[in-house]
C-alpha cells in the first residue's frame, strides 16, 4: 500500500511541468506525432511541386499540344476522336485512350458480372457436371495471372486464324475472325431513329408512371398491378408501330432520292446485299466522284459517274467505299420504282471485307462502322483475358454470399411451400447481396486497374498510347503519368460511387 | 433491398399432402439421383419445368463442353504434340511444311523440343549458364526453409509435414540437378549449405522460430549475395555511420534498462533497443554484400591485382573476345603503347598464372578482378524467368509489410492528420493499377537521387511494388485490426503499458495471426501481378514466355500456345499450391476461434 502510494504521490508530481509528463500526455504527444506527420507530408508536398515547377521533371503541360506520331490500332476510341497519326495532337491522343480504356473496363466489368452469376448459381447446384465445371473453372482462372490469360488469348484467337484456310475463321456465318480482330454485323438505323428514341422514352415514361400508380394504389387498396407486364406490353406494341412507321419513311426517302439525284437515262437499283456501288456494264468506267452524304433513310454516298459508256445499270449497295472492279458484269434485272416500304433498320453483309478483298478507298474513319463491327484483337483478348478472370472471382464471391445464409432460413422458406424463384428473390438475394456487393465493387475496382494491362496485347488504351509518348520524348512524363493515375482513379472511384446506393448495402 | 413482390402471396398450406413413398436413394444409382438428376427432375408446375428442363440442357451442354475441351487440351499436349525434332536442326520441328520445316499446314500441337530448348529461360532469364549454380542455391535454401515453416505452420499429421519437406526439397534439389549443371562442380558449397540444413531442421536445434529467423534474416542475404555477386561498393563511412548508430542506440536502451535515463529512458528505451538491432542488422547486411568485404578476403587470400594488371586484362579481353590465348610479347607492346606503361616481370607472371582467361576478364562491367572471391557480378538486367517473378513477389510482399502494418495503424489512429495522411495514401494506391505505382518509382526516382545518379531498375520497380503493395496489405491488416478484441488493448491500457509495447505483445500478435491467409493471398496475388513487369520491357516468367513466343528461329504457330502453357502450369502450381494452403491456414484459424 505504501509503494502504491509512493507512485501515485511521484506521478502527481511529475505531472507538473516535467519533459517526461509532456511526453506521456496523450495531447501533447498526438500533438507532436501529427506536427511530424504534416511536416513530411508538406516536405513531401513540396518536393513534388518543385519538380513539377522544374524543367527536368517533365511536368509541363506545352506538349500536349505537339502533334502525335503514335500510330494506334482501329478502335472505339480512334474512331470517336477521329485521330490520325501525324496530324492529331497529343492531348488528342489522350482521349483516344481515355475511350479505349473505359470501354474495355465496362465490356469487361458486364461480362464478368454475367459470367460470375452464371457459375455462383451452377456451383450451388446439386448436380456435379455443372458444379464440378463452374470448380474447375474458378479453380483455373483464379490462379492464373490476368495477363497470362490476356496474352494467351491473343495467341490462340490469332493462330486459330493464321491455321484456319485463307486466314480467316468463318463463325456460323454471324462473324468472321482474323489477324485483325472479330468481325461482326451491326445494324444501322435508315430512318425513324428519332421516332424510335421518343417511343423508347414514351414507354419509360409509362413505366414509371404505372409503377407509381401501382404502388399508390397498392397502399391504399392493397390490391396488386402487373405494371411491368403492361409496359412491356406497350413498349413492344410501340416498337413495332415505329418500326412500321419507320419503314414508310425510309421508303419515302428512298424515293425523293431517286427522284432528286439521278440522271434519268442511267437505271439504278439499291440492293442492301450489293458489297458496294456496282455497275453492270461491259464498260469500263473511268471517272467516278463521291459527292457526299445523302439524308437520312438514302444510301450514303451519291455518285455522280463520268465517261461511261453503255452502262445499263448501277447498283447501289450499303458500303461507300469506291467500287473495286468495274468490269465485266452481266446486265441484269432493272427496278425503277422506289417500295412503299422499305425495312429501316438494315444489317450490313455479314462478314465485312477481309485480308483478301481489296482495301476501300477512301478507308473508313476507324474501321468500326460501316462495314458492321470491328473489335480488334486486342480489344477481344484483353476483354476476355478480364472477363474470365473476374468472372472468376465473382462466381466464388456469389457461392460464398449464398452459403454464408443460415440454412435455417431457406429451410424455413422451403417448409413454407416457397418455390424457387420466390425464395431466391424473397430470402436469398436480400441477404446475400449485402454480402456479396462490397467483395464484387472491389473486383470491378481490379478489372478497371486490370484494364491497363490491355496495352501488352496491342491494344491502344491509355498505358500503352502513353508508353509510346514517353519513349518518344522524355518530355511531360510527369504529367503522363499524373494523367494516367487521374483517369484510373476517377474510372475506379466511379465504379464506387454509382454501385453504392444501388443495393442497400 | 426493397423486396419486391409481384402479388400478395399467402405460403401457408390448407391442404394436407397424400403421403409419399420415403425419398430413400441409396448406392451409385441414388448418388447419381442426389447429385445429378434430382436438380432436373421437377415436372410439378410450369416453371419448375422449364427450370428442369434448363438444367438438363446446360448439363448436357457442360458435358460436351467437358469432353470437348479435355479432347482439345489432350491432343494439344499429347497426341498431336511433338516429343522430338530432326537431327538436322531442332528448329524445324514445329515449322510448316511451307516455310521449310516438317509439319503440314493447320497441324496444331504442343512442341515440346522448342519447350526444352527455352526452358532456361523460362526458370532464370538470361543469367549467364555457368552461374546458374548460384540461382539453384537460392531456389534449394528458399524451397527447404519454406517447406520446414509450411510444415509447421500447419498443424497437420507429423508424417504429412515430413512429407511436405521431403517434396520442397526434392523439388529444389531436381530443379538445380536437372537445369544446374554446376551443380557437383561445387560440391564443397552444396556439402557446407546441406549440412547447415540438417542442423537447422533438426527439431531440437531448430525450432520454427530459428528457421523463421534464418529466412527472414540470412537468407535474403545469402540469396543477394549469391544472386548479385555481392562486391557492391560501399562507402566505408557508411558502414562506420551504422555501426557507430547501433552503438549509440544500443547503449542508450542499456542505460535505459537500468534506470540511468530516467523517465524519457522508459518510454523511448524501447525503441531504441529496436532500431539498435535494425541497424546492426542493416549495417551487417551492408557489410557482407559490400566490397570491403571481397577485399578483406582477397587480403587474407594475399592476391591481389594492381591496377595495371586490371587494365591489362581488360584491354585484353576487349581485344580478343575468345579469350582462350595469351597475348603475345608483340600483343603486350600495343598494350605499353596504349597505357605508356609496362608489365613488371613479376606481374605478368601473375596474369600468366592467371591464364589471362578467367570469366572476371569477361568484366568490362566487373568493379575489379578478384581472385578468391568465387562469385563473378550479375546485373539485375540479366534477371529474368520464374527468377525473377519470384524475387520481386518475395521481396515486395516481405518489404511492404512493415509499411503495410504502418498505414494500418494510422489509418485507425485517433490522431486526424496521421489518419487522413494513411487513408489518403491508402486509397490512392487502392484504385489505381499497379503498373502507374511503377512508373511512379521509374519516373521519380531519378528526379529525387539527382539526374546522374545511377539506380538499378529493378530495384526501382521494387520500390514501386512495394509502394503499392502497403496499401494492400494495410487493408488486409486493417481487417485484423478491427477483428481482434478490443477488451485486449484496454486491459493493456489498465495495466499503464505504453502503446508501442502494447502494439508489439497485444494487438499485433493476434491481428496478424488472424490475416495470415489474406497475406498470403496477397502474396499469390502479388506473384501474379509482379509479370506486369513485361510492360515495362523486363522479362519475369510470362515475358520470357512471351519472348519465347515470339522467336522467329523456330519460326511455328504453336510456339506461343506451348510457351504459354508451360507458364500457365508453373503458375497454376505455385498459385493453387498458396490458395490452398492459406485456406488451410484460415480454416485452422476459425478453428481455433470457434472452439
Amino acid at each position: 500500500m505504501a509503494a502504491d502510494h509512493r507512485t501515485l504521490v511521484k506521478d502527481a508530481e511529475m505531472s507538473a511541468n516535467s519533459l517526461a509528463a509532456r511526453l506521456y500526455d496523450p495531447r501533447w504527444r498526438g500533438a507532436f506525432i501529427q506536427a511530424i506527420v504534416i511536416l513530411l507530408a508538406a516536405i513531401a508536398a513540396l518536393w513534388l511541386l518543385g519538380a513539377a515547377l522544374s524543367e527536368e521533371g517533365g511536368f509541363g503541360l506545352g506538349f500536349l499540344f505537339e502533334t502525335s506520331r503514335v500510330k494506334i490500332e482501329p478502335g472505339l476510341g480512334g474512331y470517336v476522336v477521329g485521330y490520325v497519326a501525324g496530324q492529331s495532337k497529343l492531348y488528342q491522343l489522350f482521349f483516344v485512350g481515355l475511350i479505349n480504356a473505359v470501354s474495355l473496363a465496362v465490356a469487361a466489368i458486364i461480362a464478368a458480372t454475367l459470367l460470375g452469376a452464371i457459375v455462383g448459381v451452377f456451383r450451388l447446384l446439386p448436380n456435379f457436371v455443372l458444379s464440378g465445371l463452374a470448380a474447375i473453372y474458378v479453380e483455373l482462372f483464379r490462379n492464373l495471372p490476368v495477363l497470362l490469360l490476356m496474352l494467351t488469348s491473343y495467341a490462340l484467337m490469332s493462330a486459330w486464324a493464321a491455321t484456319s484456310s485463307n486466314g480467316t475463321v468463318d463463325l456460323l456465318g454471324l462473324a468472321r475472325l482474323d489477324g485483325s480482330g472479330l468481325h461482326m454485323p451491326f445494324p444501322e438505323i435508315l430512318a425513324g431513329g428519332s421516332t424510335l428514341l421518343l417511343m423508347l422514352t414514351a414507354s419509360f415514361v409509362l413505366w414509371r408512371a404505372l409503377r407509381w400508380w401501382k404502388r399508390k394504389r397498392k397502399d391504399r387498396t392493397g390490391e396488386g398491378f402487373a405494371a411491368n407486364r403492361i409496359s412491356a406490353v406497350a413498349l413492344l406494341a410501340l416498337l413495332v408501330l415505329s418500326y412500321v412507321a419507320a419503314g414508310y419513311e425510309a421508303a419515302r426517302n428512298a424515293a425523293k432520292w431517286y427522284e432528286r439525284d439521278f440522271i434519268s437515262r442511267q437505271i439504278i437499283r439499291e440492293d442492301p446485299r450489293a458489297p458496294a456501288i456496282r455497275f453492270t456494264s461491259a464498260a469500263r468506267v473511268t471517272a467516278i466522284e463521291i459527292c457526299g452524304e445523302a439524308r437520312d433513310g438514302a444510301p450514303r454516298f451519291v455518285a455522280k459517274v463520268s465517261g461511261v459508256e453503255g452502262v445499263t445499270e448501277i447498283v447501289l449497295g450499303r458500303y461507300h467505299r469506291a467500287p473495286s472492279a468495274l468490269t465485266g458484269f452481266a446486265p441484269a434485272a432493272v427496278s425503277c420504282a422506289a417500295p412503299a416500304w422499305l425495312s429501316p433498320i438494315r444489317w450490313p453483309q455479314r462478314a465485312p471485307p477481309t485480308k483478301g478483298a481489296p482495301e476501300p478507298s477512301p478507308a473508313p474513319a476507324a474501321g468500326w462502322l460501316g462495314y458492321g463491327l470491328t473489335a480488334p484483337l486486342g480489344f477481344l483478348a484483353a476483354w476476355l483475358g478480364l472477363t474470365l478472370y473476374a468472372g472468376a472471382y465473382i462466381g466464388e464471391i456469389t457461392r460464398a454470399a449464398v452459403l454464408a445464409i443460415n440454412p435455417g432460413q431457406i429451410e424455413a422458406a422451403r417448409a413454407l411451400g416457397m418455390q424457387g424463384r420466390d425464395r431466391i428473390a424473397q430470402i436469398i438475394a436480400p441477404q446475400a447481396l449485402p454480402l456479396m456487393i462490397p467483395p464484387i465493387v472491389q473486383h470491378y475496382r481490379g478489372v478497371v486497374a486490370y484494364s491497363s494491362l490491355a496495352s501488352a496485347v496491342g491494344y491502344s488504351d491509355i498505358v500503352g498510347l502513353f508508353s509510346g509518348v514517353m519513349t518518344d520524348a522524355s518530355e511531360g512524363a510527369g504529367v503522363i503519368l499524373i494523367m494516367t493515375l487521374a483517369v484510373y482513379l476517377t474510372m475506379s472511384h466511379a465504379v464506387t460511387l454509382l454501385t453504392k446506393g444501388r443495393v442497400g448495402a | 433491398m426493397r423486396l419486391r413482390s409481384p402479388r400478395a402471396r399467402s405460403y401457408v398450406r390448407d391442404t394436407l399432402i397424400p403421403p409419399q413413398p420415403a425419398p430413400v436413394h441409396v448406392g451409385p444409382i441414388g448418388w447419381l439421383w442426389r447429385n445429378l438428376f434430382a436438380s432436373m427432375a421437377d415436372f410439378s408446375s410450369r416453371r419448375a419445368t422449364a427450370w428442369s428442363v434448363l438444367i438438363g440442357v446446360a448439363t448436357l451442354l457442360a458435358l460436351w463442353f467437358c469432353v470437348a475441351q479435355i479432347a482439345n487440351f489432350l491432343g494439344f499436349a499429347l497426341i498431336d504434340a511433338v516429343w522430338h525434332g530432326p537431327k538436322d536442326g531442332q528448329v524445324k520441328a514445329c515449322r510448316p511444311t511451307t516455310q521449310g520445316g516438317i509439319q503440314e499446314a493447320g497441324w496444331f500441337g504442343a512442341c515440346y523440343p522448342f519447350l526444352a530448348e527455352k526452358w532456361r529461360q523460362l526458370i532464370y532469364g538470361f543469367y549467364p549458364e555457368n552461374e546458374l549454380w548460384r540461382v539453384n542455391q537460392v531456389f534449394l535454401i528458399g524451397g527447404l526453409g519454406s517447406g520446414w515453416l509450411v510444415a509447421h505452420a500447419v498443424p497437420v499429421r507429423r508424417l504429412w509435414g515430413i512429407g511436405v519437406i521431403f517434396v520442397a526439397a526434392g523439388l529444389g534439389l531436381s530443379i538445380s540437378t536437372i537445369f544446374g549443371e554446376g551443380l557437383l562442380d561445387r560440391v564443397g558449397v552444396q556439402i557446407l549449405l546441406l549440412i547447415g540444413f540438417v542442423w537447422l531442421i533438426l527439431p531440437e536445434n531448430a525450432p520454427r522460430r530459428g528457421v523463421g529467423l534464418f529466412m527472414l534474416t540470412a537468407y535474403p542475404l545469402i540469396s543477394f549475395i549469391l544472386l548479385t555477386g555481392g562486391d557492391i561498393e560501399v562507402a566505408p563511412k557508411l558502414l562506420l555511420a551504422g555501426a557507430m548508430a547501433a552503438g549509440v542506440l544500443l547503449s542508450a536502451s542499456l542505460a535505459a534498462e537500468r534506470g540511468l535515463l530516467g523517465e524519457v529512458g522508459d518510454l523511448l528505451g524501447e525503441a531504441a533497443r529496436t532500431l539498435g538491432w535494425v541497424s546492426i542488422a542493416a549495417t551487417a547486411l551492408l557489410f557482407f554484400a559490400s566490397d570491403i568485404f571481397v577485399d578483406l578476403i582477397e587480403a587474407a587470400g594475399g592476391v591481389a591485382l594492381t591496377d595495371k594488371q586490371i587494365a591489362a586484362l581488360k584491354w585484353w579481353s576487349e581485344i580478343r573476345s575468345d579469350t582462350d590465348a595469351a597475348p603475345t610479347i608483340a600483343d603486350l607492346d600495343g598494350f605499353q603503347r596504349a597505357f605508356g606503361a609496362a608489365l613488371s616481370t613479376q606481374e605478368l607472371a601473375q596474369l600468366r598464372a592467371l591464364q589471362w582467361e578467367r570469366p572476371f576478364i569477361d568484366a568490362t562491367t566487373a568493379p575489379g578482378t578478384r581472385e578468391l572471391w568465387p562469385l563473378p557480378p550479375v546485373e539485375t538486367s540479366a534477371w529474368g524467368g520464374l527468377m525473377l517473378t519470384l524475387i520481386l513477389a518475395v521481396a515486395g510482399a516481405l518489404l511492404s509489410l512493415p509499411l503495410g502494418v504502418l498505414l494500418a495503424l494510422g489509418g485507425r489512429s485517433r490522431l486526424p492528420a496521421v489518419r487522413s495522411v494513411s487513408r489518403a495514401y491508402i486509397s490512392l494506391w487502392r484504385g489505381a493499377p499497379m503498373i502507374s505505382a511503377i512508373l511512379a518509382a521509374l519516373i521519380m526516382a531519378p528526379l529525387f537521387f539527382g539526374a546522374g545518379a545511377e539506380l538499378d531498375r529493378l530495384a526501382l520497380v521494387l520500390l514501386g511494388l512495394v509502394l503499392f503493395n502497403a496499401a494492400h496489405q494495410a487493408q488486409i491488416i486493417r481487417g485484423g485490426l478491427d477483428a481482434a478484441p478490443k477488451g485486449q488493448a484496454e486491459a493493456a491500457a489498465a495495466l499503464r503499458m505504453p502503446y508501442g509495447r502494447t502494439l508489439r505483445l497485444i494487438v499485433l500478435p493476434q491481428a496478424l495471426a488472424t490475416v495470415i491467409p489474406g497475406l498470403i493471398n496477397n502474396f499469390v496475388g502479388l506473384f501474379k501481378d509482379a509479370t506486369i513487369v513485361l510492360l515495362l520491357g523486363m522479362s519475369g516468367l510470362l515475358g520470357a514466355a512471351k519472348h519465347a513466343a515470339t522467336d522467329l528461329d523456330w519460326g511455328s504457330q504453336v510456339q506461343a500456345a506451348s510457351a504459354y502453357m508451360a507458364a500457365s502450369a508453373i503458375f497454376f502450381l505455385f498459385c493453387f499450391g498458396l490458395t490452398r494452403y492459406a485456406s488451410a491456414v484460415d480454416r485452422e484459424i476459425r478453428r481455433g476461434r470457434n472452439r
